[in-house]
């Protein structure tokens, strides 16, 4: 787990907001907004320095990279697209997982954790790049959902989404929202 | 064609595909049927069609009853990236000699080069399969072969990107001797039992070459894993035996030669794991015997998670590995016995080829690596080196008890 965080690249740059940090930055500048303009041109590196800081610190989901991010829960590499999620902690360490049930049993062991509240986020079945809170999310669990770990559950940003996915299975399954999601017995 | 007496000796012959009074009917060019659909249609149990060179593209192919489906020339059998190509639904099937192409893909549905749904006895040989989702796909099948197949993924890896050879509730399958490359897993295995895998390549896949799950009482030999993305994961399974494979260059920030993960009382012997970022991570396994091994230019050789007790490592061969043992807790009720580790300083004053002292395995520095992995950086320093000889004689931040009592002075041969 550790190791394989330190050789994650960061997002890249583009995606920080690091104008504005720069913005402020400058507006705290010994002696004033002028002399702080200077300040932060002279010292180039140390800025650059502060903004990498400052982009590590992203508290956001994460894009899944499907075929290389490991299931924190299962140990297995994400290749799925249709499935996975993330809980993101509140120091914004992001955890990923393959399957709805390695979610709910890595969330239940690390209940309270000392970070305080964390976030959870889910892909959309039928929207892969998206990410949907886990309690915003409408789960269907069907024998004919090949999840990754055999949960069987996928996940939809609304009701009409799921329904088209469960009549292609020939209808049956479950509809089901996050709080009876996260009781699923492991 | 002799319609009535031809179907008594088929009903005196049952489901068994005896040549003895069967027809073969012939497809191709010039051949009494030129479309494979019709020869199907008519064949009856027993019988062979056998399909001469050329390229078909009929959409999907049921095999529906027990027949010999031959491809002489090896014939091309095109899904046109819709169908399911071939889909076997009657036992005492054989397939072989052709060259299976573009499969269809779909998110809700597996669809395969070959697949073969609740029948026994269906054995798939010699043929090729490129470009499918699926390659050959065994659901609720038993006494299933599939042996010298050539399955070719996909060559991006996309979501479609099904497994190699997937096999769901299924038993008693035999799996020998296929090459498979370029899908997700090579082979993946999901509650299958009683089956025997043997002498597969399996290289380049995005996920693991084998990779299987709840899959209890099944041997793999002398297969071959090279170049997949994470190599080998064996998981919730036990009573597994892994005998005499080659686990080649896993490279990765999470890649392993083998990933064991709550396995128990599985045997894994004679196994070679050659430069793999971590050979063998052990998680959560208990009762493992590991056993006539070569560990050799591995990152970490064995990675072993304290929750896995009652695992013997005996008779292995340590070489040139950065890191030999690595472990976060005691490792309490693991024993190591015998192996050769070539970083050991030993001497063997009567000279009866086992060291006089003890060896340590887990270096302070592979603690501390785990604990710190930017510490890595430091790899070579002479200050490690120091430390780790001070540890060694005097254990204080490594577990005491982890120590092979009788190291081996000379590599065991292999």
């Amino acid at each position: 787990m550790k190791r394989n965080d330190l050789s994650r690249p960061e997002r890249p740059a583009a995606e920080q907001p690091v104008p504005r940090l720069l913005g402020r930055l400058v507006l705290r500048g010994e002696g004033g907004p002028g002399t702080g303009c200077s300040a932060a041109v002279r010292r180039p590196a140390a800025v650059l320095a502060l903004a990498l800081w400052l982009a590590g610190c992203d508290s956001g989901p994460k894009p899944i990279r499907f075929g290389r991010d490991e299931c924190a829960e299962c140990k297995m590499t994400l290749v799925d697209p249709h499935y996975g999620a993330e809980h993101i902690t509140a120091r914004g360490r992001v955890y990923f997982f393959d399957d709805l049930n390695c979610l709910t049993a890595y969330q239940r062991r690390a209940a309270g954790p000392p970070g305080g509240a964390a976030r959870a986020v889910v892909v959309d079945f039928k929207h892969p790049r998206r990410l949907l809170p886990v309690d915003q999310a409408w789960y269907l669990q069907h024998d004919g959902l090949r999840s990754p770990m055999g949960s069987g559950l996928a996940a939809f940003a609304g009701e009409a989404d799921l329904e088209a996915v469960r009549r292609e299975l020939g209808g049956g399954g479950r509809v089901l929202r996050w709080p009876e999601v996260r009781a699923l017995p492991p | 064609m002799n319609a009535p007496g031809r179907s008594s000796l088929a009903v005196l012959l049952g489901g068994l595909a005896l040549p003895l009074g069967a027809e073969e009917w012939h497809v191709g060019a010039g051949r009494p049927f030129t479309r494979i659909r019709d020869a199907l249609a008519v064949a009856r149990a027993g019988d062979t069609v056998t399909v001469h060179g050329g390229s078909y593209r009929e959409g999907n192919l049921v095999v529906d009853r027990s027949l010999t489906f031959t491809g002489l020339d090896r014939p091309r059998l095109d899904g046109g990236g819709r169908d399911e190509v071939i889909t076997v639904t009657a036992s005492h099937v054989t397939i072989r000699g052709f060259e299976i192409v573009h499969g269809g893909t779909g998110s809700l549905h597996d669809l395969a080069g070959i697949k073969v749904a609740n029948a026994s006895h269906v054995t798939l040989e010699d043929n090729r399969i490129l470009g499918c989702s699926f390659g050959i796909y065994f659901s609720k099948a038993r006494h299933g072969i599939a042996r010298r197949n050539e399955i070719i993924g996909a060559p991006a890896a996309g979501p479609d990107n099904g497994n190699g050879i997937h096999a769901w509730s299924s038993e008693h399958l035999e799996l020998a001797g296929n090459a498979v490359s370029r899908h997700r897993d090579g082979i993946y295995l999901e509650f299958v039992t009683d089956s025997h895998i043997a002498r597969n390549r399996v290289g380049e896949c995005l996920r693991y070459g084998l990779h299987f799950m709840s899959a209890h009482r099944n041997v793999y030999q002398e297969n071959e894993f090279i170049r997949n993305g994470a190599g080998v994961a064996v998981m919730y399974s036990r009573e597994v035996r892994m005998e005499a494979n080659r686990f080649r260059h896993s490279w990765g920030s999470a890649a392993y030669g083998l990933l064991l993960k709550d396995i128990s009382d599985s045997r894994i012997t004679g196994n070679v794991f050659e430069h793999n970022s971590i050979a063998v991570t052990i998680q959560s396994s208990s009762r493992l015997l590991l056993e006539d091994n070569q560990f050799q230019g591995n990152g970490w050789a064995l990675q072993v998670e304290s929750s896995s007790t009652d695992n013997v490592y005996r008779k292995n061969n340590f070489v040139g590995n950065s890191f030999d043992v690595t472990t976060h807790g005691e490792l309490e009720l693991n024993r190591f016995e015998g192996n050769y580790w070539d970083r050991a300083e030993l001497y063997d004053l009567d000279r009866d080829g086992v060291g006089d002292v003890p060896h340590r395995p887990l270096s302070l520095f592979a603690r501390l690596v785990d604990r710190v992995p930017a510490a890595l950086l430091l790899l070579r320093s002479p200050l490690v080196h120091f430390l780790d000889r001070a540890e060694r004689i005097f254990p204080t931040l490594t577990p005491d008890r982890l120590f092979d009592p009788q190291p081996a002075m000379r590599a065991h041969p292999r």
